[in-house]
């Protein structure tokens, strides 16, 4: 870093104080409006490098990947056009792991854990690895989307600008929103569907200082993005109103996508559990994936790269569309994103949940038109709703859902359709999955704690910084005797005790089971304090405070013994635990 | 009845058990519909699979299997748990001890670390209380993991020197084991309380049978308590 640069960070760090009372103001209620004024301000105008910067990487990435498919158009038809993917998706994933030492995930997750576990767990690496991953991916027809990526691009970018700017841990986390936000709302030219994606999947939170700069971002990168390659309308379609009956239709079409959202989320770990047993080495899997890909595209070239062409012919020529097709459509697009994603292919599962949301919907209207005798008369309109239910269903962001599908098409006019579809796919969903495509790995794992949650405080403590260690420890070898002297100079009620020689806790003697025999001299040379303590558990610093509180709990114990690879620290009580918990939560509630 | 289920129906004392929460707390849980429960006959109840899952998801702490709920132990219920046993070797002091570990090991199905734990205690200092009775027990009396607290009358065949305040060979051994920290107090202190009596000592230097025994404490415990 330039000394130039240092001195930039130190003037922001003056002007946003971190503690109160660095300003001359003397009331401290004005000064406190100030210092919040001024975090608004420049979270604001962060928010518009931001915008500006990630609506930039997003244009970028889809502008390098048309032109990409543009060029290798016309070989999917040509024999070697089989090879392609297979060559795209293994140099994807070799640049990556050997190029930009980078791991090679699917984005949105990681973002996700970004946000609960910090900034840091997103490098700058991560921009260049996912930007030419996914062109090559995408780019050589591997079929999946360019939204995950993207997303991690944009919280990669919001925490590289976040530490450039020194900012602390809380607001690097809000630039990675705004970086999120900026880019989704560049790819899809989307401002609303930038903010509550990001409000919804990413940040969980809806605050003003969330809320406002995201905004910002988001109309900011749009803006950039139309200016660059023009106002474009992603699904552009003759809208038409719904009628009664189509809206009950909608209901069923939401738990169809529902269900086909399950079987999409299951059958991924099905796919990376397949290619892990073909090789140990990601770029060969990655090239066997494109091979297959290529297999795939040869006899149907539909399955190939994003799939949107698709959707839009299903909006616009639904008519030239025959159930057949469109059923093996939906099911050779499922083989082929889960192929691409765990054969370890760079890219998301937004762009193939709307294209087989898409196709769903169309079938499903197809098939309403021919039961329902003229009731149902718009079936390419379905394909709308059916998009809305697979994101919602997939991701479990209902609002992403209706507000994706509605800006995409300009259509306020549908949010009807869109919003029972989407909340009948989200019904069915949860039903069987209490996590999303992103989050259920991390709900496993443990990792998925929003700011705020009970989690979230547990893990900010830390079981070291708030030990007791003012109490005199004992020996077990200790006789009653010499244990009176030691109590009357002690202010504790408990004394842990440390087996004779060594550091080890082995258990701990109350004072209030001793009480009544302290004054009983012919027990003064008999009695141990190994034969009266209690034996209780004893909490390593290395467990998490999640599994201290249960041993707390399940000895029923008020402060147990804490301990370093068997070597005594101190007493941690649950009074102060939880005195410390809740000033952690004082500070974490808005 | 007509409703029959094969699934586990928990009511509310049962969930505040488990829970271990006040009942007016898992009462206000079900009025503000955090809780998962269904109304039937005026009564609450809650299927024990949905209520386990519920709490593991929220990070509730749960009591799947009660705990050893341990009696309150007195010297005669201990006594008679750990029985009488005579014409232990009596060498040495090491080797009575060795013996009664042994013994007590077969006998009580006690673990087999016993005759270790009494010689580490005994290490540290004499268990001899005088007037020729001993009170032996383990270092840690927490690792044998007792369910009841015990007292076990042991007579080795000839006294044994223990290095007694008083100097008096022991004739016989009570050996605690105690479930608890507040049980080995209660139980050591009513042990020498009651040694102390010279008559009590003198009378037990006939090996008793478990029977005899215990009734010749009950009647001296209840002629104290008089």
């Amino acid at each position: 870093m330039t000394t130039s640069n240092q001195s930039w960070q130190k003037k922001l760090a003056d002007y946003l104080p971190t503690k109160l009372g660095t300003s001359d103001d003397s009331n401290g209620f004005a000064q406190l409006q100030s210092v919040s004024a001024r975090e608004t301000l420049v979270m604001m105008l962060s928010a518009l490098v931001l915008g500006l910067g990630g609506g930039a990487l997003a244009v970028g990435l889809n502008w390098s990947v048309h032109t990409l498919r543009h060029l290798l158009h016309g070989q999917d038809t040509q024999w070697w056009g089989i090879f392609i993917p297979a060559v795209g998706m293994g140099a994807a994933v070799f640049l990556i792991r050997r190029g930009i030492r980078d791991f090679s995930g699917h984005g949105v997750s990681d973002v996700i854990k970004g946000m609960a576990l910090g900034s840091s767990v997103l490098r700058r690496r991560m921009i260049f690895s996912r930007f030419f991953g996914s062109l090559l991916t995408v780019g050589s027809g591997g079929s999946t989307g360019l939204e995950g990526p993207i997303v991690c691009i944009g919280g990669a970018w919001g925490a590289v600008i976040g530490r450039w700017l020194d900012l602390n841990e809380r607001r690097k986390k809000l630039l990675i929103g705004y970086g999120v936000a900026a880019a989704v709302s560049g790819i899809f030219n989307a401002p609303l569907t930038g903010l509550i994606f990001t409000l919804e999947i990413i940040v969980g939170e809806w605050t003003y200082l969330t809320v406002l700069p995201t905004i910002i971002a988001s109309v900011s990168a749009t803006e950039l993005s139309r200016l660059m390659v023009g106002n474009k309308i992603t699904f552009q379609h003759e809208l038409a109103g719904f009628t009664p009956v189509e809206l009950v239709a909608c209901i069923g079409l939401g738990a169809i996508t529902g269900l086909v959202s399950i079987a999409f989320i299951r059958s991924m770990p099905f796919w990376e559990q397949i290619f892990h047993r073909l090789s140990p080495k990601g770029w060969v899997r990655a090239t066997y994936g494109g091979l297959v890909i290529g297999l795939m595209g040869f006899y149907f070239p539909e399955v190939l790269a994003e799939g949107y062409d698709m959707t839009k012919t299903f909006l616009n020529q639904s008519e030239l569309m025959t159930l057949e097709f469109v059923l093996l459509f939906i099911i050779l697009k499922f083989v082929a994103c889960g192929v691409t994603l765990g054969s370890g292919g760079i890219g998301g599962v937004f762009a193939p949940s709307l294209v087989i949301g898409s196709g769903v919907g169309l079938a499903f209207g197809m098939v309403m038109q021919s039961l329902s005798l003229g009731l149902v008369e718009h079936e390419a309109a379905f394909s709308l709703a059916g998009m809305a239910g697979m994101v919602t269903a997939v991701m479990h962001g209902p609002l992403t859902g209706i507000f994706l599908v509605m800006e995409a098409t300009r259509g306020y006019s549908l949010i009807l359709p869109l919003m029972l579809t989407a909340g009948s796919a989200m019904v069915v969903s949860s039903y069987f999955e209490t996590g999303s495509v992103y989050t259920r790995e991390l709900i496993a794992q443990g990792h998925l704690i929003r700011r705020g949650s009970d989690q979230h405080l547990l893990y900010n403590l830390n079981i070291k910084d708030i030990l007791d260690q003012d109490f005199i420890p004992i020996r077990d070898t200790m006789l009653l005797g010499e244990f009176v002297g030691v109590f009357k100079t002690a202010h504790r009620n408990y004394f842990p005790v440390l087996e004779e020689g060594k550091d080890t806790c082995v258990g701990v003697v109350f004072l209030d089971d001793v009480r009544s025999y302290l004054f009983d001299t012919t027990l003064y040379d008999l009695v141990t304090m190994g034969s009266i303590m209690r034996s209780l558990p004893v909490i390593d610093l290395s467990e998490p405070i999640g599994k201290a509180l249960d041993k707390f709990e399940s000895s029923k114990a008020w402060s147990l013994p804490v301990a370093d690879q068997e070597r005594f620290l101190g007493m941690l009580s649950k009074s102060t635990l939880f005195d410390h918990y809740r000033r952690e939560l004082q500070i974490q509630s808005s | 009845m007509a409703f029959q289920s094969t699934v586990q129906q928990l009511k509310v004392a049962d969930v505040v058990q488990l829970l271990r929460i006040p009942e007016p707390t898992l009462q206000r849980w079900i009025r503000l519909g955090e809780i998962p429960c269904t109304l039937r006959n005026g009564e609450y109840l809650f299927r024990k699979e949905t209520l386990i899952a519920w709490a593991k998801s929220k990070h509730l702490y749960i009591e799947e299997s009660a705990q050893i709920q341990r009696t309150e132990t007195d010297l005669i219920r201990a006594l008679r748990l750990g029985g009488v046993h005579t014409h232990l070797a009596s060498a040495s002091k090491e080797a009575f001890l060795e013996d009664i570990g042994k013994r007590l090991t077969q006998e009580l199905k006690l673990p087999d670390h016993l005759a270790h734990d009494l010689l580490e205690r005994e290490a540290l200092s004499t268990t001899g209380i005088g007037s020729g009775v001993a009170v032996p027990h383990p270092r840690f009396p927490g690792l044998l993991n007792l369910k009841d607290s015990l007292v076990a009358t042991c007579y080795p065949e000839q006294p044994v020197d223990f290095q007694a305040p008083d100097g008096e060979p022991v004739f016989v051994a009570f050996v605690l084991l105690s479930a608890e920290a507040t049980h080995h107090l209660r139980l050591l202190s009513q042990v020498a309380h009651l040694v102390r009596d010279d008559n009590l000592a003198s009378s037990l230097r006939q090996p008793y049978s478990s029977e005899q025994l215990l009734d010749h404490f009950q009647s001296i415990l209840a002629e104290k308590a008089r």
